[in-house]
């Protein structure tokens, strides 16, 4: 097979999203082996690449495993200042021993193909949370 | 974050097949043939039959793929690896994808983002760590490498 000349990947910041979190939801110990908890999205901010937007949605499924690593769903609603919406979803793990203590998690985003912010569908992100941190800080994949 | 090569995985493909789901958007499924992987600590074979790729393609070519298959480690442990990821490329470099036929590989963005669920032991850094993935597609199979985030 051909030896492998695709690009080395490299992380580019692109945006920080700031997240104002509701009250947790706790659905509890789950037989599955782990505790789940919902962190709805009450508002927040989303600036970078020129864009200045707003969260007008969304939340954080968040599934407590018995290891102690945090599985971590994520789904957000942006609308930029002139009122174009887009979606950004992803998964990842929240960890507060070992390697790295934080989220971190990875981003698609889903947007009207006719809008101003369709060329975020077409890279992947990963994103960046310190530990009680309200920013997201969030990298597009080059 | 910076990232860290954490492993390379090569493999063959089986018949591609399709269901339109709606006018000009395709599900593929691409069944896994045979495979393996290597990286720091950590190497072995894809196991056969365990799955495959399904790309969901629009109507200009360019789509999502996810992913599910399982790993064999050299010793004995099995590892099933998920990815999602984005292709976006020129009409062109799509055409010459589609139909196999080799392609530049820097001439289209192809990036994924795998997740593993390993049993605990040498390998459970896998549960715990996000990556990313640059796929290279050739007339014969894949090659994919995944860097972890560090």
């Amino acid at each position: 097979m051909a030896e492998f000349e695709a690009p080395t990947p490299g992380l580019a910041h692109a945006f920080d999203m700031v997240l104002e979190r509701g009250n947790p939801v706790n659905v509890g110990q789950l037989a599955s082996g782990g505790r789940r908890t919902y962190l709805p999205v009450k508002g927040g901010s989303f600036i970078g690449e020129g864009t200045n937007g707003k969260l007008v949605g969304g939340g954080e499924t968040l599934f407590e495993r018995a290891d102690g690593v945090t599985v971590i769903e994520a789904v957000y609603y942006i609308e930029n200042a002139a009122g174009w919406t887009v979606r950004a979803f992803g998964s990842g793990y929240r960890t507060i021993a070992g390697d790295f203590n934080g989220t971190r998690m990875t981003l698609l985003f889903e947007a009207d193909e006719s809008g101003p912010l369709a060329h975020l569908a077409t890279n992947a992100f990963v994103a960046e949370q310190a530990p009680h941190a309200s920013t997201l800080a969030i990298s597009r994949i080059i | 974050m910076k990232l860290e090569f954490a492993l390379e995985l090569r493999i063959s493909l089986g018949p591609r097949m399709h269901i339109e789901v709606a006018e000009g958007y395709t599900r593929g499924a691409v069944l896994i043939e045979d495979g393996t992987f290597s990286g720091p600590g950590i190497s072995g074979k894809v196991v056969r039959s365990s799955g495959g790729d399904f790309p969901l393609v629009r109507p200009d070519g360019n789509g999502r793929f996810e992913s599910q298959y399982l790993l064999e480690t050299d010793d004995g442990a099995f590892i099933l690896k998920r990815s999602t990821g984005v292709r976006h490329a020129p009409p062109e470099v799509v055409r010459k994808l589609l139909a196999r036929e080799e392609v530049d590989p820097q001439s289209y963005y192809m990036r994924m983002t795998p997740r593993f669920e390993a049993p605990a032991g040498p390998y459970d850094w896998l549960n715990r760590s996000i990556f990313v993935g640059v796929g290279q597609r050739n007339p014969d199979g894949s090659v994919f490498r995944y860097w972890k985030i560090v």
